[in-house]
């Protein structure tokens, strides 16, 4: 259902006091300051035109990610309930799904839907991905390995070249990139522990450009690395810090039909836009000029207007976003398709 | 170095702003390349590293002026506050979503209670419970590395932190003080409960508080690890401490999951504050207490004293203390099979292990159970009371039980399938309101069996109203009730578990004559001597008389000798064996006539009911022939013109001695004038002048030996008599050759009505006449002239020899 844009700080169940002193800088002696507007060159309005949001008798809890199909239908990652939430292209709650088939979820962190249609789902708590094709397919899973030291692989995204050759799967707890060939089934691994290039400190989310180049964000990095289709480390995106341009602890990250990324961060509660070769355009405001704020933003995805899908952990919900023109790509009209469990569109 | 990484970090977060930098400054330069190296064994980034978390310590916010800030600056104790931790543990580093934001943790934003003493260890933030007042990243504290730390500011493995706080006895005490108790285990923590997240201590055999509860992750209330509203928690180890105290559903265990049935129990759990499972049920936690329970091993959550957490639930029950079965009073010292005495069990307890039986169950056909014969037995506490031998049959008839509903049987012991009983189909150890703990008044528990034995009981053996008679046992029928004065379910002697006398009887009449004697309790009704054959002697033997076999024979073709009087559904007379006992192959006896059970509404020597009460009464149920006698002149309707007593074959037959009685036989009416034959006397003492009857003029055929050619199962048949008046083959003419003082033959119709015929038709009838029917007796001699001679017989004149026959002679 899509609600009216207007965000709520209160979370039932949610320990909120601290995220308030956050937010008010109150307690911090000497600095009792609000954070100022930005540069306007560096200002992106946005608006919240409508959330999404599960039945209040049964709400998500502490969503990650979303994806969309051709359809327009919407994939959220409710983890903490080992469930998937979907939502009707006009925003309305469709239905929790546990299980894709016999293969039960747990924790699932990380959504992508492919060129294909086809819904990928890391399935975190069970270190595999599922693939859910359309058409009522049955669905796949890629088994994934624990590292040398035996520690399980940790999947917390998936993102799928458009010719579907190959996926990108961050390892989290691991530290480092699996890349999946799909053609023959094989993986193979980038990165280790590190703070260098090519290195990791907990990758999170992972985004494909339109060029082929691949950006995975570091939750303690602090930063989105950038990898080429040749698997040459191609530089970074944003440093740690909390000023604009920096990460302090990036999440979700997207890329629009520029190729430019958009990197959301839970801590400071902003979604920022780069330039491909990591410089700051700047950050989504609101009428004020200041950053806006969501509530502990995760992961983001586009719909075919443009539109920008983040995820609010906090306020269990998603926010659907309208950008400015510039920000705004147009995308290939949809084609519906059905997966398992689901009727065929009439 | 942990030492000064701690005291780092205490002072930082004491500073101000400036004295914070400094301090940040020189920890950073200081210890933290070191520190982290060392506790993380990751490369470590200095500032940055600690800024990780310390968000209020990243640069850019001591120059705000100089920086596009994204962000407020944080307050300084943010780095205690949820969403520090959530900044990682959202699955960004490590997914703790369902644990630690999940829907039970443990509590935090509340002040400690007042009683609860928090460590200065475990410091609070505003006085309040925090993440931080448990967590800090650098205790150092315990074993843990970076992989599996919780960062605990205390080791946890034997519960030291959680008891830092709940430190009183209620959780620590172990069971004296009402508390599961905490420590060593005899087993490793089951796999089942470490799956669910319980931790055990580094042995896993160490029960700790997290061996229950999981601070955080729990899905259950009370940060239960399993869930507790089924007891899958505590059976989960308690199934594998005592598997042979936890076989719920089995005999003789506390039932448990099952819904609680009445408004006591409802209230009794809502008094205990305990609880109660999915749909009301009853679950362990209804009456143990993990915390705050009644001391003792079981950690209950009421006092067994007196047994009052059983009867708050069965208040029912109550009446039993006190009684005998309240062990306290009679068996004080006794222990169960755990060791306890009653006072120490509770009342209850004594025999309820809640568990498991308290007692070893000896298990016998009368008590399949076991629960009775643990005590009532030779060398047990109840002893003296064991009840045997038992006397009352068990092997029950399927028509003696059907419909019987109120008592519980048992199956029978190598036969499941048969229902017999056994001491608690009759006793409730519970009961007090009655004699014996029997669940009823002891008659009416008879009569729930034997209501047709005590549908027709009458006033005539109810003692009830005479306490002054005692029976064998001395107790009087208020005492034993009216069926236990004369038979005892337990140790009875003699034929029907006899003790209504001292001496058991030695044969079925003894039954009768123990009391009705000269010396009896009824001698005021002192039996007469019995002249009809009787005992296993007698040569007349009750054939299993019933209307089935009788009724036809006499009735056979005689469709106008109107039984209509009878009495339809009458029963046959019992015959007995020489032990008393009903036997179909048995003889008369008292109890065959008699009916020691009946009486009701009837005076007449509570004599058996028939399907023959009607003129002919009881004798006509095994002497169905003289049946007859009701389309006869010597019917009861005429007899009663002339006699007052026509009962039973009265005025001449008598079964017991009546005054004037010849000594032997049971003729009972006038006898004839001695001077006449003996076959004449039955008859001439009312058919002679003089009598009741009409005269008739004694005819004696001439004196010469006579042979009777034709026997009893001939149709011609005529007997003859000896000299002392019994039928004979051979001997003489007496008035039974020809006379049927009982009527007529089976076969013989009578055109009219003998129920309203007068006198005239029936004699013009002759019904008292046999017919003649050759051969017989008279034909034998008198060949063709029989005829002539048998119908004038009383006529001399008439019955002269015709010329021929003379000349022939």
């Amino acid at each position: 259902m899509i609600a009216s844009a207007v965000s709520s700080w209160t979370v039932p169940g949610f320990r909120h006091t601290a995220l308030i002193a956050l937010i008010a800088g109150i307690g911090f002696a000497g600095a009792a300051l609000a954070v100022e507007p930005l540069p306007a060159n560096s200002r992106i309005p946005a608006t919240i035109v409508a959330t999404l949001a599960a039945p209040a008798d049964d709400p998500m809890h502490m969503p990650t990610d979303v994806a969309l199909d051709r359809a327009g239908r919407a994939y959220v990652a409710d983890g903490a309930k080992d469930r998937i939430v979907i939502f009707r292209p006009d925003g309305s709650f469709d239905r929790a799904v546990r299980a894709f088939g016999d293969l039960e979820l747990k924790r699932p962190v990380g959504l992508f839907v492919d060129s294909s249609d086809q819904l990928w789902v890391a399935d975190s708590g069970n270190h595999r991905v599922i693939i859910v094709p359309p058409d009522n397919r049955p669905p796949t899973t890629i088994d994934l390995p624990a590292s040398e030291s035996g520690r399980p692989f940790e999947p917390t995204d998936v993102a799928v070249t458009p010719d579907g050759r190959r996926a990108y799967i961050p390892d989290n707890d691991n530290h480092r990139l699996a890349i999946r060939h799909n053609a023959t089934g094989t993986l193979s691994f980038l990165g280790r522990f590190g703070p260098g290039l090519g290195q990791f400190r907990w990758p999170f989310m992972v985004a494909i450009a339109p060029d082929g180049y691949v950006y995975i964000s570091e939750a303690i990095g602090a930063r989105a690395q950038r990898l080429s289709p040749q698997d040459r480390w191609a530089g970074q995106v944003g440093r740690w810090g909390v000023e604009l341009g920096q990460l302090y602890r990036p999440k979700g990250i997207v890329i629009d039909g520029h190729g430019r990324p958009y990197v959301s961060d839970s801590t400071m509660g902003v979604v920022q836009v780069f330039n491909p070769r990591g410089g700051v355009i700047g950050a989504l405001t609101d009428a004020t000029g200041r950053p806006f704020k969501f509530q502990h933003p995760m992961g983001m995805t586009f719909d075919a207007s443009g539109r920008l899908y983040v995820v609010e952990l906090k306020a269990n919900r998603v926010a659907i976003v309208s950008l400015p023109p510039a920000f705004t790509i147009s995308q290939p009209a949809a084609q519906p398709t059905t997966r398992p469990g689901e009727e065929a569109p009439q | 170095m942990k030492r000064l990484l701690s005291q780092f970090s205490v002072l930082s977060s004491q500073f101000s702003v400036s004295a914070g930098r400094l301090a940040l400054a020189l920890a950073l330069v200081t210890f933290l390349p070191f520190t982290a190296r060392a506790q993380v064994g990751l490369q470590a980034n200095s500032a940055r590293d600690c800024a990780v978390c310390h968000l209020n310590w990243v640069d850019s916010f001591q120059r705000p002026r100089q920086a596009v800030l994204l962000m407020d600056p944080p307050g300084a104790g943010v780095v205690s506050e949820s969403d520090a931790c959530l900044g990682c543990h959202d699955g960004g580093v490590g997914d703790d979503r369902h644990r630690v934001w999940g829907a039970h943790s443990h509590v935090t934003g509340i002040k400690p209670p007042p009683d609860m003493n928090v460590p200065r260890e475990l410091p609070l933030k505003n006085g309040e419970l925090a993440c931080r007042t448990c967590h800090t990243a650098h205790s150092g504290q315990g074993p843990e590395t970076l992989a599996t730390t919780v960062f605990l500011r205390m080791r946890n493995d034997t519960s030291q932190l959680c008891v830092a706080c709940h430190s009183s006895d209620t959780y620590t005490g172990g069971t004296e003080h009402g508390s599961h108790p905490l420590g060593k285990m005899s087993l490793h923590l089951p796999a089942d409960l470490a799956s669910a997240g319980a931790h055990a201590g580094s042995d896993r055999q160490t029960l700790t508080c997290q061996s229950c509860h999981e601070p955080h992750g729990s899905r259950e209330d009370h940060l239960l690890v399993l869930p507790a509203r089924t007891s899958q928690l505590c059976l989960t180890c308690h199934e594998k401490l005592e598997t042979t105290l936890w076989q719920a559903g089995q005999e003789h265990v506390h039932p448990v999951n099952v819904p609680l049935s009445t408004p006591a129990q409802h209230q009794a759990i809502q008094a205990m504050n305990t609880r109660v499972g999915d749909d009301d049920r009853l679950i362990c936690l209804s009456c143990h207490k993990m915390h705050g329970a009644h001391g003792g091993s079981s950690i209950l959550a009421q006092t067994v004293t007196n047994s009052q957490i059983c009867i708050d639930c069965h208040p029912e029950q109550k009446p039993t203390l006190g009684t005998r079965h309240d062990l306290r009073v009679s068996a004080p010292d006794e222990q169960d099979q755990f060791g306890r005495t009653a006072g120490q069990s509770g009342p209850c307890g004594a025999c309820h292990g809640v568990h498991k039986a308290a007692r070893p169950l000896v298990t016998s056909p009368l008590d399949p159970t076991g629960q009775c014969f643990t005590c009532h037995r030779e060398g047990e506490s109840a002893a003296k009371a064991t009840g045997l031998p038992f006397s009352h049959p068990t092997n029950l008839s399927e028509s003696r039980l059907a419909g019987q509903q109120k008592l519980p049987l048992y199956a029978a012991a190598g036969t499941p399938d048969q229902k017999t009983f056994a001491c608690l189909t009759c006793h409730d150890p519970h009961q007090t309101g009655h004699a014996h703990f029997l669940r009823s008044e002891p008659t009416q528990i008879c009569a729930t069996c034997h209501s047709d034995t005590l549908a027709g009981f009458g006033p005539q053996h109810d003692f009830t109203d005479r306490p002054e008679l005692l029976n064998g046992r001395g107790q009087n029928a208020r005492q034993a009730g009216q069926c236990g004065f004369c038979h005892g379910v337990h140790n009875a002697s003699g034929p029907a578990m006899w003790v209504a006398t001292p001496t058991a009887p030695s044969n079925p009449n003894g039954l009768c004559t123990e009391c009705h004697s000269p010396k009896g309790m009824a001698r005021d009704v002192e039996m007469t001597p019995l002249r009809h054959p009787s005992g296993p002697t007698a040569t007349l033997k009750l054939p299993g008389v019933d209307q089935a076999t009788t009724r036809p024979a006499i009735n056979a073709g005689q469709a106008p000798l109107a039984l209509e009087q009878d009495t339809p559904g009458g029963s046959s007379l019992p015959p007995y064996d020489s032990h008393g006992r009903r036997s179909a192959d048995g003889f008369v006896a008292c109890g065959s006539c008699h009916d020691p059970h009946g009486g009701k509404g009837v005076s007449d020597h509570m004599l058996r009911q028939t399907a023959y009460a009607g003129e002919a009464t009881l004798c006509a149920a095994c002497h169905g022939e003289a049946l007859a006698i009701k389309g006869s002149m010597h019917s009861k309707r005429l007899l009663s013109q002339h006699f007052e007593d026509t009962r039973n074959c009265a005025p001449c037959h008598a079964v017991h001695e009546k005054p004037g009685m010849p000594p032997t036989g049971m003729w009972a009416a006038p006898l004839g004038p001695e001077t006449d034959p003996a076959a004449f006397r039955q008859c001439t003492g009312c058919h002679s002048p003089g009598g009741s009857a009409p005269a008739v003029t004694p005819t004696i055929h001439p004196a010469v030996p006579m042979a009777n050619l034709v026997g009893p199962d001939m149709p011609g048949w005529m007997p003859l008599y000896d000299e002392k008046g019994r039928v004979s083959t051979t001997g003489t003419i007496g008035c039974g050759t020809c006379h049927l003082p009982h009527g007529p033959l089976s076969g013989q119709g009578l055109p009219v009505n003998v129920a309203t015929a007068s006198i005239e038709e029936l004699r013009k009838l002759r019904p008292m006449v046999r017919p003649y029917v050759t051969p017989n007796v008279c034909s034998s001699c008198h060949g063709f002239d029989g005829l002539r001679r048998y119908l004038y017989y009383h006529h001399p004149t008439r019955r002269q020899p015709l010329p021929q026959e003379e000349g022939r002679r």
